[in-house]
């Protein structure tokens, strides 16, 4: 490497010398500068299929600034890099949002749910419209709706890590219901497939969210009366 | 330069929990204060003013004073925040009042007098929302703490970017979930990312899985028939798409109630085979335990105590295995030349390269050896549990049942098994069922390539001094030559699979080929806790040579020595 001239660079603001051969991604990285992937899979650091745009920069300066991803943009003499701007900040919470739009919820029964990346992304950049159940460790067996309590779970907005379930206790639903569809009649499912009764599930909701809408469409979708 | 940031902290009609609860940030309290300027905090200080940049406001709006309040609170700051499950919905706890209908509650309360004008409460709550914009929610009853501290040195830092939900649903088709006998992928999960179609394609070279359409229509999608299942198409069960989802759209069969329903039948022996490195992982995501050694005798001791009656290392498997390869590869067996204790890397040359199954002694499998030792040793009733972090097991019919890491640690938790509360097993692993000479060497786990291991029993075996000499071909495959007194053997090992396309017509040139698919060898294995970074696996790989260290210096050379020599003399009970 030490024949090949460096070239410099700069990343926020930071003059720092860099190999010809090395990507963006890679020279913030080294300097422990956070930029959020999904898809860059730190075992196969050769493969970069780019197709996540979550690693987006703003570079140039003034007004001539264009967004490149990262991870493909190889550096070069007199680069100009930006990783956290407003504008980028937004674009990036859209790609969350968009993903999210596109992934199915059904963190109840996810393999990974308590060690997700995703949600990870998605509680850096506020976007909500995910359940607990995302961040609960419990699975299968463990979980509190196959002992039969009601637990409100698969309604109630993620964030707050599953302190109660994690502790045994079912979740009382204090975040606040989630009002998408997608989640509703997934949790009607889940409710029906443990076999709980969901007038009591209805019960329970009226504790912290009594007359939200969530609960007139889970009467809805259910079938149960108000 | 800078002026400070105003933050002022608000309170409707609530129990002023929240406002309580900011004060409550004791340590961090000081530094807050020297950050921003707080202008308005009625419970902590008496000189309140307008305007503030941000603004948190708890409560509900009960009355026409609380809704005036708000607004002006609204008009006079740069971002509202909703503080609370008050505010963020429909009033919380309050609300419930609205099951009655204002008049009685009115009897109820004021004992029927009437309160007038802004002191009249409203007759329907609302969330905040519903009365003026607002730009973040923070949740919860009470709010967690490091939340309002993220919120407000958020706003330190950075920017804010409105908070609005972007009313997107894209459609993704009617694709239903591919179901298999050991995999399962639920296409609606998967976002795209390509992490599982790169590692198929490019690392296994087997492209089982790949993409179609582009755009937002694009999905994973698995090329079997019809749907059918993962095994029947060209995937080798490796499970390295497993590791790297982000999403968890890939999950293996579960086999935790098959194990407790094998375990509550009272008749059956249940012998547990336990590969260490399946603990390595647990060790890292959900232990305090600092000592690998501990915390494998604390897993047996649990074991025990669900009631498994034996514990037996898997470790034997992969020696049986290795000291008949050994042997075979001396002699220059054709039909042994490609390793076979790997069963991903078997089913690959099944399905990819059916001209080197020649080469493969399928009877060499180690859980097969393992087996049919065993099996006539505990009787009718036996049942085997393999634990293991190698998910191309789970299409295995030997055992009654596999488990993978996550299983197991399932499966201890649902019978309330707490693992670091547990006393550490002081016997160890059971081994009275292989006792030919000194058995402990074949607990230490032979470290991948498993052709390090193999050079020592070679070396064994041919009781001569070698001469060993690496050769890093390219990235992912490399040569070892072995010299010893008569002849030459030179071994081949391919830690990327996709390489075989072009190593294959030279695998007649070599005497041992062996193929590790999993990304960091059986530490990588798929039915790990997903792996982040090279470091974590590496991590486990050091938890297994500490607790080989353990067995080996425990013995001393000398008794080593004899181990060996034993081995040597008398053999192993071998099936073949």
């Amino acid at each position: 490497m030490s024949s090949i001239r460096k070239v410099r660079i700069k990343i926020d603001d930071l003059e720092v010398l860099a190999d010809p051969e090395e990507k963006v991604l890679d020279v913030c990285r080294r300097l422990g500068i956070h930029i959020p992937t999904l898809c860059y899979n730190p075992l196969l650091p050769q493969e970069r299929p780019g197709s996540c745009r979550l690693c987006m920069v703003a570079i140039g300066k003034g007004e001539k600034v264009y967004y490149r991803e990262a991870c493909k943009t190889p550096v070069r003499s007199g680069l100009e890099v930006h990783t956290n701007t407003p504008d980028l900040h937004s674009l990036r919470r859209d790609i969350v949002e968009f993903l999210l739009a596109r992934h199915r919820r059904n963190c109840w029964d996810c393999p990974i749910s308590g060690n997700c990346p995703f949600v990870e992304l998605c509680r850096d950049y506020d976007v909500e419209c995910l359940t607990v159940c995302a961040e609960c460790p419990l699975q299968g067996e463990e979980c509190l709706l196959s002992q039969g309590e009601i637990c409100l779970g698969p309604l109630t907005y993620f964030g707050c890590g599953a302190p109660c379930p994690k502790q045994g206790h079912y979740c009382f639903g204090c975040r606040g219901l989630v009002p998408h569809e997608d989640i509703i009649k997934s949790a009607v499912e889940v409710y029906k497939s443990k076999g709980i009764d969901l007038q009591k599930v209805v019960e329970r909701m009226e504790l912290f969210s009594y007359s939200s809408e969530v609960i007139e469409k889970f009467c809805e979708i259910a079938g149960v009366r108000e | 330069m800078d002026e400070k940031i105003r933050v002022g902290i608000f309170g409707l009609t609530c129990c002023a929990g929240e406002e309580l609860n900011i004060t409550n940030l004791e340590e961090e309290l000081i530094d807050i204060a020297e950050i921003v300027d707080i202008k308005n905090y009625l419970m902590v200080q008496s000189n309140n003013e307008l305007p503030v940049d941000i603004a948190f406001v708890a409560g509900f709006v009960a009355t026409p004073e609380d809704k005036k309040r708000l607004q002006e609170i609204r008009e006079n700051c740069k971002y509202l925040i909703a503080l609370g499950s008050c505010a963020t919905s429909c009033g919380g706890l309050h609300n419930l009042r609205s099951r009655y209908a204002l008049e009685e509650q009115y009897s109820e309360v004021y004992d029927g007098v009437k309160l007038e004008k802004e002191f009249a409460p409203l007759s329907e709550v609302k969330p905040l929302d519903y009365y003026v914009d607002v730009d973040y929610y923070i949740r919860g009853c009470p709010v967690p703490e490091e939340e309002i501290l993220y919120y407000i040195f958020k706003f330190v830092r950075n920017p804010p970017v409105k908070n609005e939900l972007l009313p997107v649903n894209i459609q993704t088709g009617n694709y239903d979930e591919i179901r298999g006998m050991a995999f399962s992928l639920d296409p609606k999960k998967c976002v795209v990312c390509r992490r599982c179609v790169n590692i198929c394609q490019k690392h296994i070279g087997v492209g089982a899985i790949d993409i179609i359409s582009r755009g937002g229509g694009a999905r994973v999608v698995v090329s079997t028939f019809f749907g059918e299942g993962f095994e029947n198409g060209e995937c080798i069960l490796c499970g390295q798409c497993l590791t790297v989802c982000p999403v968890g759209a890939y999950s293996v069969r579960n086999d935790v109630s098959r194990v407790k329903s094998i375990l509550a039948e009272p008749d059956n022996f249940v012998i547990a085979l336990l590969d260490p490195m399946t603990c390595t992982s647990m060790l890292q995501h959900f232990s305090r335990e600092k000592d690998f050694r501990l915390y494998l005798r604390r897993v047996i001791s649990s074991l025990h105590e669900i009631g498994f009656d034996k514990v037996i290392s898997f470790t034997y498997a992969y020696h049986l295995s290795l000291i008949h390869q050994a042997r075979h590869v001396l002699k220059g067996d054709e039909r042994e030349k490609i390793a076979a204790w790997c069963p991903a890397a078997i089913e690959l040359i099944r399905k990819k390269y059916p001209s080197l199954l020649k080469y493969v002694n399928v009877e060499v499998e180690p859980l097969h050896m393992l087996i049919s030792i065993i099996r006539n040793e505990f009787g009718k009733n036996a049942k085997f549990v393999l634990i293991t972090p190698c998910v191309a097991y789970k299409n295995s019919s030997e055992v009654d049942a596999v488990l993978t890491s996550r299983e197991l640690r399932q499966l201890l938790s649902s019978c309330g098994v707490d693992i670091d509360t547990m006393a550490p097993d002081r016997a160890g692993f059971d081994r009275e069922c292989l006792s030919s000479g000194m058995m402990e060497i074949m607990n230490t786990y032979p470290l991948g390539p498993l052709a390090e291991s193999l050079l020592s029993y070679i070396h064994l075996f041919s009781g001569s001094e070698e001469d060993i000499q690496r050769m890093q071909i390219e990235k992912g495959v490399e040569e070892i030559v072995i010299r010893l007194k008569n002849s030459t053997k030179r071994t081949l090992i391919i830690t990327e699979p996709g390489k075989m396309e072009k190593y294959q017509e030279y695998v007649k040139d070599y005497d041992y080929v062996e193929i590790v698919p999993c990304i960091g060898g059986c530490a990588g294995g798929g039915g790990h806790y997903p792996a982040s970074s090279f470091d974590v696996i590496e991590e486990r790989r050091r938890m297994i040579d500490y607790y080989n260290q353990g067995i080996v210096s425990k013995l001393g050379r000398w008794a080593l020595a004899r181990a060996y020599e034993n081995i040597l003399r008398e053999g192993v009970r071998c099936p073949l």
